[in-house]
């Protein structure tokens, strides 16, 4: 199956890169303006969310050398990726487990958190 | 009409008498002599706020500033806010959120506000149609409603609305501007704001930012990201940081005894706020400000506690949490409570801290008493007695009159020797950088413009001496200015930290983003500078216009009257020691460093008054008549 | 007898505090999220200096000493190690011979 951009909301934290470098990476390439993007992030009246709203198979977009859309590079929690079905159903399973446990992956996702990490509490802290 | 990349061009005037807008256009030799955002700010505060202008009067101007960067992901969505504040220096304030790049996509660069209105009013941008409307049935209410009322009238549910609430339309001292919910900036320009009626700004634009060389900029932007890399970073904060933002400071400080403990009498504190609680408990997934690229640099939490009232939100400033440990306040709930409250009512949380500190230690000396605040018990530790204190000083209720003026005219009402426990500077309370520990904090505190502003210098650790690129020239002995306790090197280091934070201020960028190599490393910042606005600065040049800022702030406040005897810093810091951290005192230590200084500045020793071979150098001409006759 | 019982007692006691020596070791941020606690003791035993702290808390939390020393022997400018002893205020560690003494804290950042 082929590859599209999948979103776990739970990790967006509305910093709407993804947003302004698909507008720069689209059309004449030079300008930062949302309504040129291919995705939004979308929050309610009061701002008690935010979810990344996109319905793009990285078709015209310039990849980077890891064969990466330019949102997915610059989105710093890992709340985008770049993969087939099987993989980002995996991904799912593998965040929602890893959140009960520790409460560092609230804050990013575990395929992006580079130090050692354990289970918490542990031992009696 | 030249095409302008980054900049769009406009200034947007507007007369809250008259009711009239006018749109003027930037001028050029602005844009080159000092770039953007605070430089520009600084320029039209010169020129037509002089020492004539009464704070509280019409003729004072509030002005809303953004720069070339702004709307782009290196803006980080920050922009500056100043106006002349009511101790006669400048009030200065930056905040981020998403208001300031849709000020950019509306089409302006800056908001000038004069005059005073009658009635509350509120200004409404959207493109090329800007509007002042009436906004009598939003006065009082608080800024959550205000943003929530005015997307509903408008219909445009993702408007940016800038707004005040109760404590500063009660002009409260030092009330801040709450830019769309949780970001706060402009110490000082809330009350400002509320004097002139002034309600809120709301702004919706569907324009963009263009970029002259695309190529170039998205390089400058990778090697950033590669600095900020979580794998590969060369300082130890950028981790603690991502994901705690200032939390991560309060363990670190309350093992090292630099918290600002019981109204700074000691460092640290017992049973302090643990970060992995707030994060087991109340943390509830992230949220930052405009393009960040920290995963967390702040947090949205909820509590459902039953003392506290179920609420929720997001933070990222632990400056409250480190201030929590200036009034004992041992609970998380309750410090999200008051931060929550100061949001609402659009205080200024530095303020209400060191007030509230101040009144707790006269009240354990004795100085004040249970009738005189009708009955709260403001001992250090009473999480409520806080609590309902922010409430009392909103609404200026009780002995929340007293304290709602700030520490130094409380200390002025109450007498009795409680000047002794003031913690403040040119009249602004400090924000909890402990100079004791840190003497560069100490000088950095000292010789600041507009009274303590931690964004002006922050942050004053110098890099580790062998991470700096070999071929980098910098300005200042890294060995001797990373000794935390020495006064050698401490001038030419201090210079260097106001300069850069000041073009950085200016193009504009996030100082919290500089870690590691990037706080002396300026080049990516100058090549993404060069390939958006086209422009072919030099470093040279780039740094030249950071110290012309700082210059042309400094002969603001001279003309206002200030001079060496206000750069200083408060009693407690030269005189007691931290007890429980075996730290000294400062003593004689400051008069060396301020020496220095103004000698590595170019500025009189004894006056701090620019020299005039120092203005020349720096393209300030006209300011030189300005000072010629003033000692 | 019982005088007897009770001053071997006493001496094994004293010789027993004095003999064992310990150093607590504090970790916050990540370092919290990478061994799991928040503080614990390390007994003195065999130690002398920060590298045989690190080596001895590596066996516990494998992954530590490498945050710390990448190169196996040089400390790195991603973390620090800060020193403080009674008495005096508290310094960061850059030299891997630094000796640690008994009661002596060590925060790990």
């Amino acid at each position: 199956m082929g590859k599209r951009v999948f979103v776990f909301k739970e990790l967006c934290n509305g910093c709407r890169n993804c947003e302004m470098w698909c507008s720069f990476s689209q059309r004449q390439q030079n300008e930062f303006n949302s309504s040129y993007s291919a995705i939004r992030i979308i929050r309610d009246i009061d701002e008690t969310f935010d979810e990344p709203m996109v319905n793009c198979t990285g078709e015209g977009c310039p990849l980077n050398e890891e064969g990466e859309p330019i949102c997915v590079e610059m989105c710093p929690t890992g709340a985008l990726v770049f993969t087939n079905l099987e993989d980002a159903c995996q991904k799912k399973i593998e965040l929602a487990e890893k959140r009960r446990v520790q409460p560092m992956f609230k804050l990013i996702a575990p395929w992006k958190y580079p130090y050692p990490w354990t289970e918490w509490p542990k031992e009696g802290v | 009409m030249i095409m302008l990349f980054g900049y769009k061009g406009k200034i947007l005037r507007v007369d809250l008498a008259k009711k009239k807008i006018a749109k003027e256009d930037l001028p050029e030799e602005w844009m080159r002599k000092y770039i953007g955002c605070r430089g520009i700010n600084d320029i039209i505060l010169y020129n037509e706020v002089g020492p004539s202008v009464g704070p509280l009067s019409p003729e004072n101007k509030i002005i809303f500033g953004t720069g070339p960067l702004e709307g782009t992901p290196l803006g980080m969505g920050r922009i500056s806010i100043q106006t002349k504040y009511i101790n006669k220096s400048i009030a200065e304030g930056s905040s981020g959120g998403d208001w300031g790049p849709e000020l950019k996509y509306a089409g302006y660069d800056f908001v000038v506000i004069e005059k005073k209105s009658q009635m509350p009013v509120y200004l409404y941008i959207n493109d090329d149609d800007v509007e002042i409307r009436d906004a009598e049935d939003l006065w009082g209410k608080d800024t959550r409603e205000t943003n929530r009322i005015i997307r509903e009238r408008t219909g445009i549910g993702n408007i940016q609305v800038a707004s005040i609430g109760r404590g500063a339309e009660n002009l409260v001292a030092s009330s801040k501007v709450i830019f769309t919910l949780n970001h706060a900036g402009g110490r000082g320009c809330g009350t400002i704001m509320g004097d002139k009626k002034l309600k809120a700004i709301a702004v919706h634009g569907t324009g963009g930012v263009k970029i002259k060389d695309p190529a170039k900029f998205l390089q400058a932007y990778r090697e950033l990201r590669k600095r900020w890399d979580l794998k590969d970073a060369d300082d130890p904060l950028i981790p603690g940081f991502a994901f705690l933002s200032a939390n991560f400071l309060l363990q670190f400080f309350n093992e090292n005894c630099m918290l600002p403990a019981y109204n700074e009498q000691k460092g640290s504190i017992e049973g302090f706020l643990a970060p992995e609680d707030y994060l087991q408990k109340y943390v509830t997934g992230p949220k930052t400000g405009f393009c960040c690229p920290f995963p967390a640099c702040g947090r949205r939490y909820e509590v459902r506690e039953r003392e506290y009232a179920t609420f929720s939100g997001d933070e990222r400033e632990g400056g409250f949490s480190i201030g929590a440990a200036l009034v004992g306040v041992t609970s998380w709930s309750a410090s999200l409570k008051v931060r929550d409250l100061c949001n609402k009512y659009s205080l200024d949380e530095f303020q209400v801290l060191y007030t509230i500190a101040w009144g707790m230690e006269c009240y354990e000396k004795g100085i004040i008493t249970k009738d005189d605040t009708e009955g709260i018990e403001l001992k250090f530790g009473n999480n409520d007695a806080v609590v309902e204190m922010t409430e009392k000083i909103a609404s200026r209720e009780g002995f929340g009159e007293i304290l709602a003026n700030g520490s130094e005219e409380a200390a002025r009402v109450v007498g009795k020797g409680s000047e002794k426990f003031l913690l403040t500077i040119k009249g602004r309370e400090l924000e909890t950088m402990n100079p004791r520990a840190v003497y560069a904090i100490a000088l950095a505190l000292a010789v600041c413009e507009s009274g303590p502003d931690h964004t002006r210098w922050y942050p004053p650790y110098p890099p580790n001496p062998k991470m700096i690129p070999k071929d980098l020239a910098i300005p200042f002995d890294a060995v001797k200015a990373s000794l935390p306790r020495s006064v050698e090197g401490k001038g030419s280091f201090v210079k260097w930290l106001y300069d850069s934070r000041a073009v950085l201020e200016s193009i504009p960028t996030c100082v919290f983003a500089t870690r590691g190599s990037l706080k002396v490393d300026m080049k990516p910042w100058l090549d993404a500078y060069n390939a958006c606005t086209g422009s072919n600065y030099t470093m040279d040049e780039f740094i030249k216009v950071g110290e012309r800022i700082v210059n042309l702030e400094r002969a603001y406040i001279i003309r206002e009257g200030f001079r060496r005897a206000d750069d200083t810093i408060p009693r407690r810091m030269l005189e007691e020691p931290i007890i429980d951290g075996h730290i000294p005192p400062i003593g004689e230590n400051l008069k060396v460093m301020i020496d220095d200084y103004y000698t590595v500045r170019g500025w009189d020793v004894n006056t701090s008054i620019p020299k005039e071979e120092k203005l020349r150098e720096l393209d300030l001409d006209f300011v030189i008549d300005d000072l010629k006759y003033l000692r | 007898m019982k005088r007897l019982r009770r001053r071997l007692r006493m001496t094994e006691i004293y010789s027993k505090s004095s003999a064992q020596k310990y150093v607590y070791v504090k970790y916050i941020g990540h370092i919290t999220v990478a061994t799991g606690r928040r503080a614990e003791v390390v007994s003195l035993e065999g130690i002398e200096t920060i590298l045989d702290i690190l080596s001895k808390l590596e066996k516990k939390h494998p992954g530590l000493k490498e945050l710390f020393m990448p190169q196996g022997g040089i400390f790195n400018s991603k973390t620090g190690i800060h020193l403080k002893r009674a008495g005096q205020p508290s310094v960061p560690i850059s030299n891997e011979e630094q000796e640690i003494k008994d009661g002596d804290t060590l925060l790990f950042w």
